[in-house]
């Protein structure tokens, strides 16, 4: 019986932990091999046993607390865990775990020794063979063995004298581990790289703003210096298309980040959707989603890859709902936009322009003595992975309706840095889900209390999961939104969930804190 | 030149006073990044004045004639003074006041003090509102008085008196916009958080418990009653919750209100002396 699971589980991967792209095209049943489950962003799962008929009758398998060595606690799991083979593998801030998915007991911990930078969080390893490969906050990807996680190689892959951190998780695609950069302290250039799974060498790296004259956006800009400390950090992992060969990821927040008197004009390629060849790193398109930000709203939110229907034709689609708290739907071949719409009410624009892109409003600029402006700093949604139901049509993103007070700190010709701030003054959350054809809202959930924080996950069960703001992990009928089970987790869900089937039973994973709780649907014991 | 002594105070109340609330740097950048030393800064400000201002700015962040040097690799990749003084020695800066290898260890060290405070002086939470005074008190009175609703609940004689004086401008344009707001609470340690939300919960058949909200979500829901008793329920169809936000209007005001509106309102509160 055990070779035969481990064949089965084997199913997706063309050798172990190397993520076939073909394979990962689909979403995974057995596994949950990178941070999405497949190259999609859907993080939708063909898996039925849970469904909206017995998910009542969910129950806790296990609970695993991570502990970093200080005894547990002060850790918080935002990384979506993978599973490959019956072994979950994730991590937080300058550490690793492999845990046995049958029993969430430990098999190793690997700690980094870290030489500072923002600890943030993490969002999750990725796999390539029998390695595996993190990102830390002082700047380095981490290959690890799996069978025990031994280092095998590390490499620098940004500079933390520039106040560059790290949280991406990164994306296997064939010979290229993706990696991304996070930091908007200072006025540096965001980019992307790509790295030789065996070596860790530099295969190619891609600025997000034009680093040289002549470069593509650079009339987006007053003037090179500028461009060259623009931001348009890359926090999160691509997705990924096979057949067009293109990832998708959204930019950072341009800088200096609040106060923009320094950095007049559209800002390229900062808070866009950018398609890019992983094989050399060459952008094929961009799409905009805030000319010229000035609430630190990153456009970065996963770009989740949609195969659908727009007005009787079929369509490969690209959907994002993005922390300025506007829905955008592209064509991923070309970057041409579909649909604008909001997804939360807001207040700082005036329209949207012939391509799609919403057009600030002058009445609402920022001031020193203070504009009132929604969505807040943290945004309509923020880097917590939505998810996509090709049964449903439906999109689902944790959103929040939050006003802030913007301020201008620094009212010079060239401020630099965090020259202005917001002050968060109230807030509403609710789980959306959006009609990707309309951008209407099919059914919203409004939770009790502000600040959701939590992934979602759906599934061909009919379910949506997701967590509230007082502390619970909900499973909702996906078409209706209404609440079918929930577990108290003691605090608000920091990750993004994951669900796989394992020795005849799917099973359901959710992080809280630095607690991983596994929910698993048992089948009758005879 | 004014900017300039801006930045310094600002950097300068940072250590002494502990405000802003997190210290300059703390947490980003490398562990072992140059902590700069007040005194040392002050000095290295004169010295700064005496020997860059001219090229690189009031505020060091560039002009025609030298380099932005909150941005420099030099300065950022800098410990202790070492890199910036091998830098002046080493004869790479072609226009210096003083020339390369005239000036002192110490005289390096106090630069690196002043540089590395203007470069955490940029960081995020380092620095703080300016000025939110600049509404017209008689506007805001007249917007109190009509649309902004105020006046059905609050007057500045009666629970606002004195209020101008109890908050600083800034704490009272939060404070009005939502008094349960996060930022308040965060910021200025709690404090009164307005009136507390109210439940009144009937389960089937049963009698009415009214109180203060404790907890609510979608499954559960309980209140502390007026005789401090805790009570608490599993929402059922048959429940009925009924919940009473006394800063509901606030949260519908905030579609509403211009900025205008904002400053003007915070003017007229400030007059609450």
């Amino acid at each position: 019986m055990n070779a035969l699971i481990v064949v089965l589980f084997s199913a997706e991967l063309s050798a172990q932990g190397l993520p076939d792209p073909t394979a990962l095209a689909k979403a995974p049943t057995s596994s949950w091999p990178t941070y999405n489950g497949d190259y999609s962003g859907r993080r939708f799962s063909p898996l039925k046993q849970i469904n909206t008929a017995n998910v009542h009758q969910l129950s806790l398998a296990w609970i695993h607390r991570a502990n970093t060595g200080g005894g547990g606690g002060g850790t918080r799991l935002s990384a979506t865990p993978i599973q490959i083979n019956g072994v979950l593998y994730f991590s937080a801030p300058d550490h690793v775990w492999a845990v046995d998915a049958r029993t969430g007991r430990e098999i190793w911990h690997y700690t980094w020794q870290s030489k500072g930078g923002l600890h943030i969080g993490n969002r999750g390893v990725a796999a390539y063979h029998n390695w595996l490969y993190f990102e830390t906050p002082d700047c380095h990807l981490v290959a690890l063995n799996m069978k025990d996680g031994k280092e095998r190689w590390r490499r620098q892959i940004c500079d933390l004298d520039k106040f560059y951190f790290a949280t991406m998780s990164p994306l296997v695609i064939r010979n290229h581990i993706v990696t991304g950069v996070s930091g908007d302290d200072l006025d540096a250039p965001g980019y992307i790289e790509a790295h030789d799974p065996e070596t860790g060498d530099l295969q190619w790296r891609t600025y997000t703003v034009p680093m040289k004259a002549g470069d593509p956006g650079i009339e987006s800009w007053p003037s090179l210096e500028a461009a060259q400390h623009g931001g348009g950090m890359t926090w999160i992992t691509p997705t990924y298309d096979p057949e067009l060969n293109l990832i998708y990821f959204g930019t950072g927040n341009p800088q200096p980040v609040i106060a923009s008197k320094g950095r007049k004009g559209d800002n390229l390629f900062t808070e866009s959707i950018l398609a890019v060849n992983p094989d050399n790193g060459k952008m094929a398109w961009y799409f905009q989603v805030s000319p010229h930000d000035t609430h630190d709203w990153d456009g970065v939110e996963t770009p989740v890859l949609i195969n659908g229907e727009i007005n009787g034709q079929k369509r490969r689609l690209l959907a994002q709902a993005s922390r300025n708290g506007f829905f955008f739907v592209l064509d991923r071949a070309t970057g041409k936009n579909i649909l604008t719409t909001e997804f939360v009410k807001t207040n700082w624009t005036s329209d949207v322009d012939k391509i799609g892109r919403p057009i600030p409003n002058p009445a609402k600029e920022l001031q020193i003595d203070g504009a009132l402006v929604t969505p807040n700093q943290g945004g309509g949604t923020n880097w917590y992975p939505p998810s996509f139901s090709p049964d449903t049509g439906l999109f689902y993103v944790n959103a929040n309706r939050a006003f802030s007070v913007y301020y201008i700190f620094d009212p010079s010709d060239k401020p630099e840095g965090w020259g202005g701030n917001d002050r968060s003054v109230y807030g509403e959350a609710m789980l959306q889900a959006i009609d990707y054809k309309t951008g209407k809202i099919r059914w919203s959930r409004k939770w009790e209390g502000q600040g959701t924080r939590g992934g979602v996950l759906s599934t061909a069960g009919g379910l949506v999961f997701a967590g509230d703001t007082t502390g619970n992990f909900i499973a909702l009928n996906a078409a209706t939104g209404q609440p079918l089970w929930h577990a108290g987790l003691g605090g608000s869900v920091s990750n993004g969930p994951i669900t796989y089937e394992m020795d005849g039973n799917q099973y359901v994973l959710v992080s809280s804190g630095d607690t991983l709780f596994s929910f698993v649907m048992n089948s009758p014991v005879k | 030149m004014r900017l300039l002594i801006l930045l310094v105070t600002v950097f300068l109340v940072a250590f002494s006073q502990g405000r802003p609330q997190r210290a300059p740097g703390a947490g980003v950048g490398p562990d072992d990044k140059h902590i700069p030393d007040p005194t040392g800064a002050e000095r290295g400000k004169k010295l700064y004045a005496a020997e860059c201002i001219n090229c690189h700015g009031t505020q060091a962040r560039g002009t025609e004639r030298g380099a932005d040097l909150i941005r420099s690799t030099v300065v950022l990749k800098d410990r202790s003074g070492i890199q910036i003084g091998d830098f002046l020695n080493n004869n790479q800066h072609k226009l210096q006041v003083t020339p390369a290898g005239q000036l002192t260890r110490e005289q390096h060290l106090d630069l690196a003090h002043f540089l590395h405070g203007l470069v955490l002086s940029t960081l995020r939470r380092t620095q703080d509102v300016l000025d939110v005074l600049t509404g017209e008190a008689k506007a805001g009175a007249a917007y109190f008085n009509s649309e902004g609703k105020c006046a059905g609940c609050h007057s500045g004689t009666g629970d606002l008196k004195g209020i101008g004086r109890r908050y600083e401008p800034v704490q009272l344009q939060q404070r009005f916009l939502f008094p349960r707001g996060s930022a308040f609470g965060r910021r200025f340690g709690g404090g009164p958080q307005g009136k507390p939300v109210t439940l009144e919960v009937t389960p089937a058949g049963g009698k009415t418990a009214k109180g203060t909200l404790v907890f609510l979500d979608d499954f559960n829901v309980a209140l502390r009653d007026d005789q401090g008793e805790y009570q608490s329920w599993k929402r059922t169809p048959g429940l009925k919750v009924v919940k009473n936000d006394p800063l509901q209007l606030h949260a519908e005001m905030l579609d509403k209100y211009t900025d205008k509106n904002i400053h003007d309102i915070t003017a007229y509160l400030e007059s609450f002396k």
